[in-house]
This record gives structure tokens, sequence and C-alpha cells, in this order.
């Protein structure tokens, strides 16, 4: 039952996951190779740009786009539990997710490893862009679910986004004018970047990892709650 | 009496505060083909989804061939084939392609009999969903729920946009496949021309409840039109009364349990008696589903 689940899933999504690291792995490799720029800099483009915009691509067709061609209604009438097909759905959704950005640090730590950063360093961007990457996922696939249009999808990640940003400026708000930190930090997925260095790791990828098991449950819940709606 | 292939029960479900199932009963014989009559949005394809275990109804229970709906979706849907309104495929599959993948969900697919069905229906192998016409798409749809070769065939408004040409040439595969296979067909349809030459048993379901279940003959003898030419005004006491209409000069009376004793009843308290006529079963619907009938009785 798993298998042609997943290969059906797998066939919608290679194309994406494709063009996501084609793009991605083009622009480490130029960028790398030329020197133009910083090797940091290339990873923090590679890095945020992916992992802003491959959760978004991603969302927007994984459960919408069956909705608004009617092909997800055939998919529940099959005599498989209505969460195997989310989770699986999730997990090849995550997996297209964070191809581009394993594309990068496989060309970065190749190309530009110690170079002028160390490889620890390289390592630990990927892994922070890997956290956002997975956490937009989620969190726009889940608020999204019950959209039938991609657009609507898309701009629910783009609000997420505008809610993380603002909580970043009240963090750089409350640091100017107090000097403390507010730990709002902690709400956004970029908090890695901000609290790593201040041992704040471990509560940011506990904050996150509570976070997205709780949309995922409920991200099942809606799931499930689609299979009696009209189209 | 036989076995029922679906049996719901006090069947109640509501969307939100709008409930749209108030206690449905029914019976569908084994080997039937069941005509599920309703208007928009009455609650057939709900009924359906509780059916098939995919909505949790907040009161009564149905099996499917003696499975609880609910406590065992997954066997449900392995021994019914269903094919859903307007049911889209994935169109990047081909058709060979999609008959293999569903084949994988089924212990029980029959490839012989599918490579059968697909001559039969004229499906071209190679071609991909996304370029079958309405009538080629409906034709899939029908081939891949009864692939498994499924006890119980659910078709929910199977010929929604088709156009008339192929809606009876769907019809023609439906009966010829299916009516001499011993399967139960439940069918549910808005479209009454298109359940009556095939349905031999009807049910039609309003307001959340169904208000009448018969064989398709019995209702079809049962229902009849009594043309009265009568100045009189109010018809509330004859019993079973669905609808009265007045046409000029004369009142249409729809009786149900329209026996021979009941006209003479009729003949002799209101008098002026024209004739009596047999109603087809679109009439039939709309005298039940919008009849008049009772207080309301006056024209």
């Amino acid at each position: 039952m798993i298998k042609p689940l997943i290969w059906k899933e797998w066939h919608e999504l290679r194309w994406k996951m494709a063009f996501g690291c084609l793009i991605v792995g083009a622009f480490v490799l130029t960028g790398l190779k030329s020197r133009i720029f910083p090797d940091i800099a290339i990873n923090i483009f590679s890095i945020v740009g992916s992992s802003l915009l491959m959760p978004l691509f991603i969302a927007m067709g994984l459960v919408a786009e069956e909705r608004s061609n009617g092909s997800l209604y055939a998919l529940f009438a099959l005599p498989v539990r209505i969460k195997l097909l989310y989770v699986i759905k999730m997990i090849l959704g995550a997996v297209v997710v964070l191809s581009p950005i394993l594309v990068s640090l496989i060309l970065s730590l190749l190309m530009a490893g110690g170079r002028e950063e160390s490889i620890s360093d390289v390592i630990k961007w990927h892994v922070m862009g890997a956290h956002f990457s997975i956490v937009m996922f989620i969190v726009t696939v889940v608020s999204g679910m019950k959209f039938s249009s991609e657009a609507k999808v898309a701009l629910t990640g783009i609000a997420w986004v505008g809610f993380w940003v603002l909580c970043v400026i009240i963090e750089v708000q409350m640091f100017f004018r107090y000097g403390s930190e507010s730990w709002t930090m902690i709400i956004t997925p970029w908090g890695f970047f901000e609290l790593a260095g201040s041992g704040g790791f471990l509560p940011v990828f506990l904050f996150h990892f509570v976070l997205c098991a709780a949309f995922f449950l409920w991200g099942a819940r809606r799931f499930y709650q689609l299979a009696g709606r009209q189209r | 009496m036989g076995k029922n292939a679906i049996e719901i029960e006090g069947l109640k479900f509501a969307y939100g505060r709008n409930g749209v199932l108030k206690g449905v009963d029914l019976q569908v014989p084994e080997g039937s083909i069941f005509g599920f009559l309703g208007r928009n949005g009455a609650g057939k394809t709900t009924t359906i989804k509780l059916l098939l275990g995919l909505l949790k109804p907040d009161d009564g229970f149905c099996r499917i061939e003696g499975i609880d709906s609910q406590k065992d979706a997954i066997s449900v849907r392995q021994i019914v084939g269903y094919m859903a309104e307007d049911q889209q495929m994935y169109g990047w599959m081909r058709i060979e392609q999609i008959v293999k993948w569903l084949a994988s969900f089924y212990p029980g697919w029959d490839d012989k009999f599918t490579n059968k069905l697909l001559d039969m229906l004229e499906l071209p192998r190679k071609s991909k969903v996304k370029t079958l016409s309405k009538g080629q798409n409906s034709r899939l749809a029908l081939l891949l729920a009864l692939g498994h070769r499924p006890k119980v065939v659910i078709l929910d408004d199977p010929t929604l946009g088709l156009d008339p040409i192929a809606r009876k040439e769907f019809l023609r595969y439906v009966i010829g496949l299916l009516q001499t296979n011993g399967v139960t067909v439940f069918f549910s349809s808005h479209l009454l021309y298109e359940i009556e030459p095939v349905a031999d048993h009807i049910a039609i379901l309003d307001n959340g409840v169904i208000i009448k279940a018969e064989r398709t003959f019995d209702l079809r003898e049962s229902v009849k039109k009594v043309v009265l030419s009568t100045s009189q005004k109010d018809f509330s006491k004859i019993e079973g009364l669905l609808d009265a209409s007045k046409v000029g000069e004369r009142v249409a009376l729809s009786v149900e349990n329209c026996t021979a004793e009941k006209i003479n009843k009729i003949k002799d308290s209101y008098g002026g008696f024209v004739r009596e006529i047999g109603l087809n079963l679109d009439e039939i619907f709309e005298a039940y589903v919008i009849g008049n009938r009772g207080e309301a009785a006056k024209v």
C-alpha cells in the first residue's frame, strides 16, 4: 500500500525537486567558482532563497492542487488510511523541500569547505536553513490545508514570514531600547541565527519541534476533515 | 426476505449547525440496482461519504455487506467500487499506468477482467488521462470502480457534466456490466429519467429523511393522478394526497397508494371524475418532494 502511494507522490514532486536543485546548484556552483562574493554570502543567499521559496512552492501543490483538480477525492476513496496518505505526502514533501539545501551543502563542502569558512560553520548554516525550511513547510501546508487555491496557500506562507519578520523587528527594538533580549526571536525559525551564540540553540530547537509536532497533528485532523468536504 | 447489501439506520449528520441528515433509514437488497434520488443538496453525497467511512455520523450507523462503515472503513472500501460525481483522476498518468497503480491497492484486482473492460469501453491504453474526453473519463472511472470485482458499486451522480449521448452510452455500459453480474448498485442521481429505466428500487431523500423507499414498479403502480372537474377547493381529507393543482376548470390530484377503492371514495366525495393517469418517476418525485400535501391541499 505504501509503495504505490510513494510512487505517485514522487512522480508529482520529482520535477519540482529537480528544478529547485538545479537553480540552487547552479547558483552555488557559479558563486563559489567565480568568487565574486565571499563564500559565506553565497551560502546565505542559497540557504535563504531555497528555505523561503522551496517550502512555499511545494506546500502550494501538495494538497491544494489535488483539491482544485478533484483527484484528492479519488485518493480518499482508496482502501487506505487517510492518515497514511497525509504522512506520505508530508514526508515526501519534506524530502523535496530539503533537497536543494542538501545540494548546496554538498557543493559548498566540496568546493569551499575550510576555504573561508570552517566545515563546521558551513554545516551549521545549512542545518539552520533546513530547520527553517521544515518549519516553514509544515506551518504553510497545515494552515493552508483548507484552501483549494494554490495562491491562497502561498499567501498563508507569506503571512507566516511576515509574522516572523515582525518578531525580529520587536526583538531589535527591545534590544536597542532596553538593551536586553526579549526572546521573541524564539518564535521565529531564524531564532537560531540570533540565539545560537547566547546558548539559545536548544530552546529554539525544542520550541520549533513542539510547534511542528502540534501543527503536524493538527494537519492530520484537517486532512481527514477534507475527505468529507466538497471540492 | 433476501439479504441486504446496504443497511442504514437512524443516520444523522450535520455540517456545523446545518443538519443535513436527520435520521436516514434505508435497506438496499443484495443484487438490486437501487436509485437514490434527491434534489441538489439533499444529502445524497453526504450519505455516500458516510457509507464509505469518509465522514463520522452524529448518530446512527451504516453497514455494507455486514461491515460497519465506521469501525472498518478500509474493509468497506475494499469491497465497494466507488465512482464520485465529476470524478477526476491523475492527468499525468497513462490509462494503463492508472489501472496498474490502482490494482496495487486491491488484493482481488482482476487483470483479465480489466483488460476486457478496456476493450469493451474503448479506452486507449497508452493515452494520458488528461487527454480523455468527459465521456471517456467517466468510462475510465467506471472501469476503475469495477476492476476489483466489488460486491457493491456506488455511483454518485456518475453522469454529471456528460452530454445526452455520452450519458446514454454510459448508462448502457452500466446496465450491460452490472445488471447481469449480481452486483448491488447504489446509484445516486437527481436526473430521474436516467434512473427510471435502470433502477429496480427507488428511495427519495428529502429534507434529511427518506420520504419514500419502494420497488420502482410498485411505486409507479401506487402513485396516480386523479383528474376531477369540480368546484370544490379543499382536498385535505384525501388520505395519501401528495399534490393538488388546478388546471383550468379541472383539478389534478396526485395520490399515493391509489387503489380502485380509494378512487371510488374520491369519486363519491367530490364527484366530477374525469380520469385516472399513471405517473412517470419524474412526476412521482415532484409530487413527493414539492407536492403541497396536507393543509396546503386547498386549490
